[in-house]
């Protein structure tokens, strides 16, 4: 009798399980052990459209996709540590990496489009993944909010590398159809789609080898393995001004200010600019008067004395562009994706 | 052939399942659904490899077996019947729902007093002591989820 | 700055009151989180970051170095006391620290596991402080090549000291390959072998994986063995116990005699580990387990290794503390960091301003010899921390079982959920606890199947980037010295174990086996 009961019993919990499977971001406060009755108490007082002014009287939690120490990560903890002085609340920053960062974008998708949960990320797990992978949400449903800083795709090889300059790079290339290695982080990630497109503007043949993050890249290249890396200037930065490595270009609109000496690769005469955007989304249909608000604060935030200090002194720079220009970038970015991966 | 302990038909057994589920693997890789589009051969050549060795390694198994070595089985796994995995795994299953939808504090109470009575070899006569290890227990693992590991990240930690 | 002032400023900063106060609760913390199934220091460290900035950077980095030492010996203390792997990096340390806590000797294990923790630990500071630059540049130059020779080096020395059966080892190893190879693919992260199941999509954390293949798994077995009991009380034929300790009466010391009867093996994995921390990305779970296979082919008592031989402590204690100290060298040799925790105490010091990489060591030189200083030092207070909690830990370790158990069980699933605030990673403990009564059952190793599962994906994206990288020419992997090395390594410690084997088999073969694992 007892068997069949600890069978019965499983085998409820399987189906549960298979349920929660499906939706299993949905957390009514188990996170944080508060002791929540579903999810019918969030701010029915928050907002107050007669009087138009929108308070937050709640935490806000803001998710990151990836695990802590990273870019996107850094940024958002810059921000988060002024909240309080400028959006009246505190913000906390999660970081859900599971499955790719999709647990930490479904668990966005999933919960109220209160202004109380944000996504801070960059294109990868948002728009490439929904372009290459099934996703539960579509990409209108989200929309940014406010940028918080860029990172530009750079181009390095070790000093005593032959290759000079980006132009003996590619001649070299061309002339030599797969020969030359370039390490360039993950597959299809911020370093390796401008790769990507220089090749099919300029016609050079690199052989790609993906590697499992620019640290890699970094010591693959240094080490002779590859003989160019590909990476964001945080990563080579430190080499760089030792002398150790030689950037050759960066893949944005204007030079990167670590490295003022090195070209655009539009300087060269190649259409290829793919900055990273690192921006905190929020759902589409959260209310106008919410987002604005949110837009407004978070730009106070980002243009304080404090903020820019913090950023400084950790060598980022906050852009703070606003959510009509993301906005414009953001769909620019899908589109451009969408081309080179769809 | 010497006689066939439990141990060595179970042996035969693995090395059967496993050339069985490696060679319907590798069928996978070649007919099967369940790949995104971005899944390419070179993707698909480790799993076969992989499964190309597991069948290897199970033959040679099988004949080992055949050929008459019997390592004993140690007593203590030999006691675990088919349903008490199930068992303990819904007990998990269902502490964590209950923690996650409910509440923390409650859900380990009540799981911690149902599962120290289903371990107890007399819960009747335990029941004082049982139900103090519990409350206790749930006091310190409530604090150390919700007060201790949070609370870390707020702004005003004091030193 | 003349390096005089330098040093007296550095000690000035390292052994400010704050900054000794945060290091000795970075360790302090260490050691209890890392002792709690399913939470890591990592995660500490996580959760501590945005604190980095609200401090002085030195009493920062003292808070974050003491946890990262704490913790490697944490999980130690639940590897010993419970045979469940609190870190990935004890998860080699179950092997014989388990069996002889069973045996009456917890506190005896686990101080043994402290002093090698500690020796490795320290042994990889020295290096780290003083031969940077020279052992940065080795860690240069592995290369794809090489470390696919190194993974394989590591698979096959774990794989083939099963003392049952090489071929269960082996089976073991592919298995952990083949599970490892369930989510994506390393190279271009492309979906592959989910059978449409959402939880396999990306693969599996690290940390679920281990803490359900070792502990669910051996929960269900301990769950499973109390619940005999109860039928035999039930039916009159056994007493009720007061503690599950046997061996009350026995003498669970540990003195200096012990510490140098394991010496060798200590050293041993204080090398072995103090290599693998600086190559990026091998990671700790690779240098216990390989130090734990090495140290038993240097150890007298290989025999012993698997039922409770203090050697089978020794060598992967030493080896994962050693890697913490290593780790950070890559790291200040180029920014590059030598495991998932470096990598976020160079997150850390990047927050404040000092980029990680050959410019630290001009620009920010007080900092960096302070934090030189306060690596020292914090081993040290792991010891002393350490030393007080053992005893109350061996104590836990006696309480009975229906009380110890559930209480694990609980805290391995809300462990496991706090660490990526992920839900899947319940499912994932579960699920592999399941697998690891399966495995246990037929009698597949855990340590290979586990190691094959963590180093898979690596050691698949190595091979194919050296493939890549040289026209998909197989003899391409044969042509470095490094990578030789290694394949010549490998052959000669598969003659050297059968051998050992064969004679060894002879003496058995008279008696009978006695295995209680």
């Amino acid at each position: 009798m007892k068997k069949l009961l600890a069978v019965l019993l499983a085998m409820a919990m399987m189906l549960a399980l298979a349920a929660c499977g499906d939706t299993g971001s949905q957390n009514n406060g188990g996170q944080n052990g508060e002791n929540q009755s579903g999810t019918g108490d969030t701010n029915t007082d928050q907002n107050n459209p007669s009087s138009g002014e929108v308070t937050f009287d709640k935490t806000i939690k803001l998710i990151v996709p990836y695990d802590a120490g990273g870019g996107v990560y850094n940024a958002a903890i810059i921000v988060a540590a002024e909240a309080q002085k400028y959006l009246g609340t505190t913000i906390d920053v999660v970081c859900m990496a599971g499955n790719g960062g999709q647990e930490g974008i479904e668990y966005v998708y999933n919960q109220a489009s209160d202004g109380y949960t944000l996504l801070a990320t960059d294109y990868g797990p948002l728009i490439s993944t929904a372009i290459e992978e099934d996703v539960v949400y579509q990409l209108d449903e989200f929309t940014p909010i406010i940028e918080m800083t860029q990172v530009l795709p750079t181009f390095f090889v070790k000093s005593d590398s032959p290759y000079q300059t980006m132009e003996d790079l590619i001649e070299a290339a061309k002339a030599n159809p797969g020969q030359i290695s370039v390490g360039h982080g993950k597959f299809h990630s911020v370093p390796h789609l401008p790769l990507m497109l220089l090749e099919d503007l300029s016609g050079a043949d690199f052989n790609e080898v993906p590697t499992s993050g620019g640290s890699e890249a970094l010591a693959f290249t240094l080490g002779g393995s590859v003989d160019v890396g590909a990476s964001v200037p945080s990563t080579v930065a430190g080499s760089v001004a030792a002398g150790d490595l030689r950037v050759l270009a960066v893949a944005a609109e204007d030079r990167a200010p670590e490295f003022p000496d090195a070209p655009t690769l539009k300087e060269l005469g190649y259409e290829v600019s793919m900055p990273a955007w690192y921006t905190i989304f929020c759902k589409s249909d959260v209310p106008q008067e919410i987002r604005d608000a949110l837009e407004q604060g978070l730009a106070d935030v980002i243009a304080s004395a404090e903020a820019q200090e913090t950023a400084a002194a950790s060598n980022v720079t906050l852009t703070g562009t606003g959510s009509a220009e993301s906005y414009t970038l953001y769909n620019n970015t899908i589109r451009d994706l969408t081309t080179l991966l769809g | 052939m010497s006689k066939l302990k439990v141990t060595n038909l179970r042996n035969i057994g693995l090395s059967c399942g496993v050339m069985i589920l490696s060679t319907a693997g590798i069928l996978h890789t070649f007919l099967g659904g369940g790949w995104s589009k971005k899944t390419g051969e070179a993707a698909k050549l480790y799993p076969r490899i992989i499964y190309g060795i597991l069948i290897v390694v199970a033959l040679s198994l099988l004949v080992m077996e055949l050929a008459g070595r019997v390592p004993p089985e140690p007593p203590a796994i030999a006691v675990v019947k088919w349903w008490q995995p199930l068992l303990i795994l819904a007990v998990g299953v269902a502490f964590f729902l209950f923690v996650l939808y409910v509440g923390t504090a409650a859900g380990i109470l009540l799981y911690l007093c149902g599962t120290i009575a289903l371990f107890d070899e007399d819960p009747k006569k335990h029941w004082k002591m049982d139900l103090l290890v519990a409350v206790i227990a749930t006091a310190a693992m409530w604090l150390i989820f919700t007060r201790i590991l949070p609370i870390v990240t707020l702004k005003q930690l004091l030193i | 700055m003349a390096l005089g002032e330098v040093l007296v400023q550095a000690l000035g900063s390292a052994f400010q009151p704050m900054t000794v106060l945060y290091a000795f609760i970075g360790v302090a913390l260490g050691v209890t989180v890392g002792a709690i199934p399913g939470l890591t220091g990592d995660m500490a460290i996580s959760i501590l970051l945005p604190f980095v900035y609200k401090v002085d950077p030195t009493m920062s980095l003292g808070l974050l170095i003491g946890i990262y030492k704490g913790s490697m010996f944490g999980g130690s203390i639940s590897a010993i006391s419970f045979g469940v792997p609190g870190t990935p990096a004890a998860a080699a340390t179950v092997e014989d620290g388990y069996p002889l806590a069973k045996k009456g000797y917890p506190k005896r294990a686990m101080l043994q596991a402290l002093y090698s923790s500690v020796t490795g630990d320290f042994f990889s500071s020295i290096l780290l402080i003083f031969l940077t630059i020279p052992m940065g540049q080795l860690a240069i130059q592995f290369g794809p090549t090489e470390f696919f020779a190194l993974y394989v080096f590591s698979l096959v020395v774990i794989a083939i000291l099963n003392r049952d059966s090489r071929t269960k080892g082996i089976l073991a190893s592919v298995l952990g390959l083949l599970i490892g190879a369930i989510g994506t693919d390393p190279v271009t992260g492309a979906s592959r072998m989910t059978f449409g199941i959402k939880l396999f999509r990306g693969g599996f954390a690290t940390v679920p994986v281990l803490v359900g293949t070792f502990a669910i798994s051996e929960l269900i077995i301990q769950y499973a063995n109390a619940h005999r009991e109860k039928i035999l009380y039930k039916l009159g034929q056994a007493k009720e116990r007061l503690t599950i300790d046997l061996n009350k009466n026995k003498d669970d010391k540990y003195g200096w005699k012990h510490y140098w009867d394991t010496f060798r093996c200590t050293v041993v994995g204080s090398v072995i580990g103090t290599f693998i921390g600086i190559l990026p990305g091998a990671g700790s779970s690779i240098a216990c387990y390989l130090s734990y296979g090495v140290g038993r082919s240097v150890a007298k008592d290989a025999d012993e290794f698997g039922k409770g031989s203090l050697n089978g402590v020794a060598a992967p204690e030493a080896g994962n503390s050693a890697t913490c100290g290593a780790s950070i060298i890559p790291l200040l040799a180029f920014g590059i960091p030598g495991s998932a925790t470096a990598a976020l105490i160079g997150a850390a010091l990047t927050m404040q301003g000092i980029n990680p990489g050959p410019t630290m060591f001009s620009a920010n030189q007080v900092i960096i010899y302070a934090f030189f200083i306060i690596v020292l030092y914090a081993s040290f207070f792991n010891l002393g921390v350490s030393r007080l909690l053992i005893p109350l830990y061996a104590k836990i370790s006696k309480m009975k079982p229906k009380y110890l158990i559930p209480i694990i069980f609980a805290l391995a699933i809300l462990g496991c959920y706090t660490t990526d605030n992920s839900i899947s990673n319940v499912w994932t403990l579960l699920l592999f606890g399941a697998l690891g009564v399966v495995l246990r059952k037929f009698r597949i190793p855990l340590g290979p199947f586990v190691l094959g599962y963590l180093i898979g994906p690596a050691a698949e994206r190595s091979l194919r980037q050296a493939l890549s990288m040289n026209g998909n020419n197989l003899m391409v992997l044969f042509q470095r010295p490094i990578a030789i090395a290694f394949y010549i390594a490998t052959v000669a410690f598969i003659f050297i174990i059968c051998y050992t084997f064969k004679k060894n088999k002879e003496t058995l073969d008279k008696g009978a086996h006695s295995d209680d694992e």
